[in-house]
C-alpha cells in the first residue's frame, strides 16, 4: 500500500515537472491568440528639414476558423499623424472599421482582400520556396527585396544578418528575433539615392502565432543629388498590449539587446506646421514602401528559418498596422490639399485603390478634427465609388457619412464630444464606444507629442480649413443658422452657391431627392444612402447607421443588371413550353431591408405582378428554383413593368432545382 | 498644385489627326501608399533669377524642382535631371546638345532630357531649330538617332505640372493655349497617344536608364546630330580623351555599364553604377601617366586603337555605343 502511495505522489510529481516544463512555459499567461491590442509608432526624419510621425492602435484578433484557417482581425481603434509639413490630424473609428488577412497554418500562404497584393505576394514567396536549412538560431544571407515582380526599384539586395533565441519568461515562452543587414543600396522612383542599414527585431510566442513586439529601423543616406546628401532615419514599432490593463505583454528593453533597439527607439524631431505650403518630399512614398517591404520579408524569412513549421503571424501584421497608418497619412494629406484650397472638402477620401487596399472596409470613421470649424467634425466611411471599383456594390459603403457641424452651436468645451454625438448618435456616446475613441486620439495625440498637446495644432488647422474655403464658409455660416446637414452637404458636395438657409428645419427627403436628381454622382449617391436612411427611420442627427446587410453586387442566373425610375413593379411569369408547376422563392432587398421575404410563387404564363416598395439605390430580387414541375429546369420570365432607363425590361431565368438567379437593379426617382 | 519630382516622369504624347502630339500630362503613377504624399510632395528649391551667358547673349535657365540658376556648363547635366525652364529674348540663341535653338521673339520655353528623348516645349514666343520655325504650343523632341519630330504639348498637364516652376509670364501664356487646346480636344483635333516623353519606359526603368544615359558624357553624344557611326567614332574619342586626362567620372561615364551588373542587384542599381566607377578608377591605376595617348582608330577588327597604348571595343547597350571594360587591352604601357 506504502508502496503503491509513494508511486502515486511520484508519479503526480513528475507530471507537475512535466507539466511545467512543457505546457506551463509554452501557454501560462500570454495571450492564447485572441484580443490583442497593438500599439503601432512610425517615424521618419530627413536630416533637419523633415519630421514625420505616425501612431495608431489597433485590435487584433487571431482566431481559427477551421484547421486550414487563421484569421487575423485587426479592428482600427484611432491614429493619429503628426509632421513638419502637414497638420496634425486625428482619426477614431467607433465600429466595424475592420480588415485583415487570412492564413493557412500549414502551407503559410496568407491571403488578403484588404492588404497590398504585392507584399502579401512577396511574403508567401518565402514560404513557396522551401527553405533548405531549417531551425537554425544564427545565419546571413542575402534578403530578395527587389524584383521586377514586387517591388521594382532598381537596387542591391542586402545581407542580412538573422538571430534566433528562445526565452523563457514569467509568462511564458517567446521566440525572438533579431536581424541585422549589411549596407544596401537602391533608386527611389523619384531619383534620388538611398544607401542605409537596417535592424530589426521580432518577439512573439506560440511558435510566432502571437505577435508581442517587433520594431525596425532603416538608417542611412539620402543623395537627392549629389549636392544634397543628408541623414535619414525611419523607425517602426509595434507593440502588443493587455486589453484588460493597457500594459505591454513584454518588457523588450528586457528582450532585445540595447545597442539594437536603441537604434530603433527615439522619436522624430520636426518643426509642425499648421498647414504648409511646403511640399512632402518626393522620395517618401517609395521610402515607406521600401522599409515595408524589407520589414515583412525579413520578417517572414526569420519566422519561416527558425521554425520546423512556420507559423507566419509578424510579417502580416507589420504589413496590416502599416496600412492603418498609411490612411491616416492620406486623411492628413487630403485635409492639407483641402486648406490649400487644391481639393474639395467632399473630395476628401482617405480610402484609396491606389494606395492603402481597404477592400471590404464598411465602418464609421471619423475625423475629429478638435474645436471643429471652430468646429467641424467629418465622419468617413468608404466611398461608394471605391465600393463599386472594387466589385462590392455602393451598399458595401452604407456607413458613408459626410457631415460638418457648428462649433458655435455647441460651445468650445467638450466640442468633439458633441461631435461624436452627433456623429455616432447619443447612443453610441451612451454605450462607451464614442468615449473609448474619443480618449484613444487624445492619448494617442499626447504620446506623439511626449509634452505637447497635437491637438491644439488639429483645432488651429480646422480652422484655417474654414477660412480658405469658401464652401465651408457658406456652410458653417448655414449651420449657425439651424442645422440642416443634408443641405450643407450638397453645398460642400456641388460647391453650389445656394443659400443654405432656405430651409430652416432638417427635411432630409427633400435634400436627398435634390441630390439625387441634381448632384454629381457623389451627391447622388450620398443622396441615396440619405433616401434610404430616412426610410428606415435610421437618421438620427447626422449618425448614418449600417443596417448590416449586403445587397448582391452584380446580377446572376442569367439577369442583367438593369436600373428603372419610378416605383419598381414587375412581373413574374413562367416562359417555358407548358405551364408545367414551377415554383421559385421570390425575395426583394433594398437598403431599407427586407420589402419582400422570400416566398414562393407557382409560375403561370400570365405571372404574378409585385410592387415592392423599395428604396432608392440598389435593389436585390432573388429567386430559388423551389420546384422543376414537371418539366425541368424552372424556366420563367421576369418583365420590369417599371420605366427602365437601363437594361432589359424583359429579363428570363433557367434554374435548376436550389439554384438561385439574382436580378440586380437599381432603383432612381 | 505641382504634383512632384514625379510629375516630370509622366508627361504623355497625345495625336493629333495627322500629326503627333507631346503633351506633359502628369498622370497619377500607381502609388502602393501614401499616394497622397504626390499630390502635395517635392517642394522644388528656387533661386533667384541669373542670367547666363549663351553665345553671345544673354538666357535666363533655371531648374524646376531641384535646381536654382543653372550655373555655366551645368546644363547638360541638370537636364538629366529635371526639366529646365527658359526664357530667352529675341534673338538669343540656347545650345541644347549641339543643336541652336533660337528665339525669334522673346520666348519662354522647357527644355529637358529623358532615357529617350531631348525635347523643348514652346510655352511663349517663336522660336526656330534648323530653319523649322515653332510657335507656342508645340513642342519638338529628338530620339537618339532619330529626326526632330513635332507635335503639341497639353498646356493644362504642364501647368499642373509645373506651376510651381514658371514665371507668371508663362503661366499666363499656358492658361491661353489650355483654353485653346480645350476646343480642339472637345472636336477631337487632339487626342491622347500615351506617349510620355519624360518618362517612355514604367518609371523605375526610367530611373535605371537615366543613371547611365544621362550623364553628361552620353547625353552629350546620343543627342548630338550624327550618324550611328558618328556617335561610336564620338564615344571612342571622348573615352581616350577623358584617359588622357585622367577624368575618371567621363570613363566610368562611357563603360558599358550591364556587366557590373551582379545577382544581388535588381537592374542598374547604385551598387551597379557605383563597381562601374571602380572599374575605371582601375582602368586608369593600370595606365602610366607618362605615356603619350593619342587618339584612336578604327581597325579593322572592329576594335579601336591607341598605337602602343591600348586598344578596346564598342559594344552597343540601350541603342548607345558603350565602351566594352572587359575588351579594353593596354599594349606594355601600363604600370
Amino acid at each position: 500500500m506504502n508502496q503503491c502511495i509513494q508511486r502515486s505522489v511520484w508519479f503526480c510529481i513528475f507530471c507537475s515537472i512535466i507539466f511545467l516544463t512543457v505546457g506551463g512555459h509554452a501557454h501560462a499567461k500570454f495571450p492564447d491568440r485572441f484580443d490583442l491590442q497593438i500599439l503601432n509608432s512610425q517615424s521618419v526624419v530627413y536630416g533637419e528639414e523633415f519630421g514625420l510621425e505616425i501612431g495608431s492602435e489597433l485590435g487584433l484578433s487571431v482566431v481559427r476558423t477551421s484547421p486550414e484557417v487563421d484569421e487575423y482581425i485587426f479592428s482600427a481603434e484611432a491614429g493619429v499623424v503628426a509632421g513638419s509639413n502637414l497638420p496634425t490630424t486625428a482619426v477614431a473609428a467607433v465600429d466595424r472599421f475592420s480588415f485583415g488577412f487570412t492564413r493557412n497554418p500549414t502551407t503559410q500562404i496568407i491571403d488578403s482582400r484588404d492588404l497590398d497584393a504585392r507584399v502579401v505576394d512577396q511574403i508567401n514567396s518565402i514560404f513557396e520556396s522551401p527553405q533548405k536549412e531549417n531551425f537554425e538560431k544564427s545565419w546571413s544571407q542575402r534578403v530578395p527585396i527587389f524584383s521586377p515582380k514586387y517591388i521594382d526599384f532598381p537596387g542591391e539586395n542586402p545581407i542580412v544578418n538573422f538571430d534566433v533565441q528562445q526565452l523563457v519568461l514569467k509568462d511564458g515562452s517567446v521566440t525572438v528575433a533579431t536581424y541585422r543587414s549589411d549596407e544596401f543600396e537602391f533608386y527611389t522612383n523619384s531619383g534620388a539615392v538611398i544607401r542605409a542599414e537596417f535592424v530589426g527585431y521580432d518577439i512573439g510566442t506560440d511558435n510566432w502565432r502571437v505577435p508581442l513586439a517587433s520594431g525596425f529601423a532603416l538608417i542611412g543616406t539620402l543623395e537627392v543629388s549629389p549636392e544634397e546628401i543628408k541623414p535619414i532615419i525611419i523607425r517602426k514599432r509595434n507593440l502588443s498590449l493587455n486589453p484588460m490593463t493597457s500594459r505591454p505583454h513584454v518588457e523588450v528593453r528586457k528582450i532585445v539587446p540595447t545597442d539594437l533597439l536603441n537604434l530603433i527607439e527615439g522619436s522624430a524631431s520636426y518643426r509642425s506646421y499648421i498647414v504648409s505650403e511646403e511640399e512632402l518630399p518626393a522620395w517618401l512614398s517609395d521610402l515607406q514602401v521600401a522599409a515595408l517591404h524589407v520589414e515583412a520579408i525579413s520578417s517572414a524569412i526569420a519566422e519561416g528559418r527558425s521554425n520546423p513549421l512556420p507559423l507566419l503571424a509578424i510579417a502580416g501584421v507589420a504589413l496590416a498596422v502599416d496600412g492603418f497608418g498609411t490612411l491616416v497619412f492620406n486623411l492628413s494629406v487630403d485635409l492639407t490639399d483641402v486648406a490649400l484650397g487644391n481639393k474639395k472638402l467632399g473630395d476628401v477620401n482617405p480610402f484609396s485603390d491606389e494606395g492603402l487596399k481597404t477592400k471590404g472596409i464598411a465602418g464609421n470613421l471619423t475625423y475629429g478634427a478638435g474645436k471643429g470649424v471652430e468646429g467641424a467634425a467629418v465622419a468617413f466611411g468608404m466611398d461608394p465609388r471605391n465600393a463599386e471599383a472594387l466589385g462590392l456594390g455602393t451598399e458595401a459603403a452604407l456607413d458613408l457619412s459626410l457631415v460638418f457641424f457648428p462649433t458655435g452651436a455647441v460651445g468650445k468645451a467638450g466640442n468633439i464630444k458633441k461631435s461624436a454625438n452627433v456623429l455616432w448618435g447619443t447612443a453610441a456616446h451612451r454605450s462607451g464606444k464614442a468615449q473609448k475613441a474619443l480618449n484613444q486620439m487624445g492619448k494617442l495625440a499626447h504620446q506623439l507629442g511626449n509634452t505637447a498637446n497635437r491637438m491644439s495644432k488639429s483645432d488651429k488647422f480646422t480652422s484655417y480649413v474654414v477660412g480658405v474655403s469658401g464652401s465651408a464658409q457658406k456652410f458653417d455660416a448655414a449651420l449657425q443658422s439651424g442645422v440642416n446637414i443634408g443641405k450643407a452637404t450638397e453645398v460642400l458636395l456641388n460647391g453650389a452657391g445656394q443659400s443654405v438657409r432656405d430651409i430652416q428645419g432638417p427635411n432630409l427627403l427633400d435634400v436627398s431627392r435634390s441630390l439625387v436628381a441634381t448632384g454629381n454622382r457623389e451627391a447622388q449617391q450620398l443622396g441615396y444612402r440619405i433616401f434610404a436612411q430616412v426610410q428606415a427611420n435610421n437618421f438620427v442627427t447626422g449618425a448614418f447607421i449600417n443596417s448590416g446587410f449586403s445587397l448582391a453586387s452584380s446580377s446572376s442566373g442569367g439577369f442583367v443588371d438593369a436600373a428603372i425610375t419610378g416605383p419598381l413593379r414587375f412581373n413574374l411569369f413562367d416562359s417555358g413550353n407548358l405551364e408545367d408547376g414551377d415554383i421559385v422563392s421570390l425575395e426583394v432587398r433594398s437598403l431599407n431591408g427586407q420589402n419582400i421575404a422570400p416566398t414562393n410563387v407557382t409560375l403561370t404564363f400570365a405571372g404574378r405582378i409585385f410592387a415592392p416598395s423599395v428604396a432608392i439605390g440598389p435593389v436585390e430580387i432573388r429567386l430559388v428554383s423551389v420546384s422543376e414541375g414537371a418539366a425541368p429546369p424552372t424556366t420563367g420570365g421576369l418583365q420590369i413593368l417599371s420605366s427602365v432607363t437601363t437594361g432589359p425590361s424583359a429579363q428570363s431565368f433557367n434554374l435548376s432545382l436550389g439554384q438561385s438567379g439574382i436580378l440586380r437593379i437599381t432603383a432612381g426617382l | 498644385m505641382v504634383e512632384s519630382l514625379w510629375s516630370f516622369f509622366s508627361w504623355r504624347l497625345f495625336e493629333f489627326p495627322s500629326f503627333r502630339l507631346s503633351s506633359v500630362r502628369s498622370s497619377s503613377p500607381q502609388r502602393p501608399y501614401a499616394r497622397r504624399t504626390w499630390s502635395i510632395a517635392a517642394a522644388p528649391i528656387y533661386a533667384t533669377l541669373l542670367l547666363a551667358p549663351v553665345v553671345g547673349h544673354t538666357l535666363e535657365l533655371k531648374g524646376t524642382f531641384r535646381f536654382g540658376t543653372v550655373p555655366n556648363g551645368s546644363l547638360a547635366d541638370v537636364m538629366g535631371r529635371e526639366p529646365i525652364v527658359a526664357q530667352a529674348g529675341e534673338g538669343e540663341d540656347l545650345i541644347v546638345h549641339g543643336h541652336t535653338i533660337k528665339a525669334l521673339t522673346d520666348a519662354g520655353l522647357v527644355v529637358g532630357t529623358s532615357a529617350d528623348f531631348l525635347y523643348v516645349a514652346v510655352v511663349q514666343g517663336t522660336i526656330d531649330v534648323g530653319s523649322i520655325k515653332l510657335d507656342a504650343g508645340r513642342a519638338l523632341f529628338w530620339p537618339t538617332g532619330g529626326p526632330w519630330q513635332f507635335a503639341y504639348f497639353d498646356a493644362a498637364v504642364l501647368r499642373d505640372s509645373l506651376s510651381q516652376s514658371l514665371p507668371v509670364n508663362m503661366l499666363t501664356a499656358l492658361a491661353s493655349l489650355e483654353e485653346t487646346q480645350e476646343t480642339q480636344k472637345f472636336w477631337g483635333l487632339l487626342t491622347d497617344v500615351g506617349l510620355n516623353l519624360q518618362a517612355s519606359t514604367p518609371v523605375g526603368l526610367e530611373v535605371a536608364r537615366r543613371a547611365y544615359l544621362s550623364q553628361p558624357a552620353v547625353a552629350t553624344i546620343r543627342f548630338s546630330p550624327g550618324t550611328e557611326e558618328e556617335r561610336e567614332e564620338a564615344v571612342a574619342a571622348a573615352f581616350v580623351s577623358a584617359l588622357r586626362n585622367r577624368d575618371t567620372t567621363t570613363i566610368a561615364a562611357l563603360l558599358q555599364p550591364f556587366p557590373f551588373i551582379s545577382d544581388a542587384d535588381n537592374g542598374v542599381s547604385p551598387a551597379v553604377i557605383g563597381r562601374r566607377y571602380d572599374a575605371a578608377q582601375a582602368l586608369l591605376d593600370l595606365l602610366d601617366s607618362r605615356v603619350e595617348i593619342r587618339d584612336p582608330v578604327n581597325s579593322d577588327n572592329g576594335t579601336w586603337q591607341v598605337p602602343e597604348v591600348l586598344s578596346f571595343a564598342i559594344k552597343v547597350g540601350d541603342r548607345f555605343p558603350f565602351v566594352d571594360a572587359s575588351t579594353v587591352q593596354f599594349e606594355g604601357s601600363t604600370r
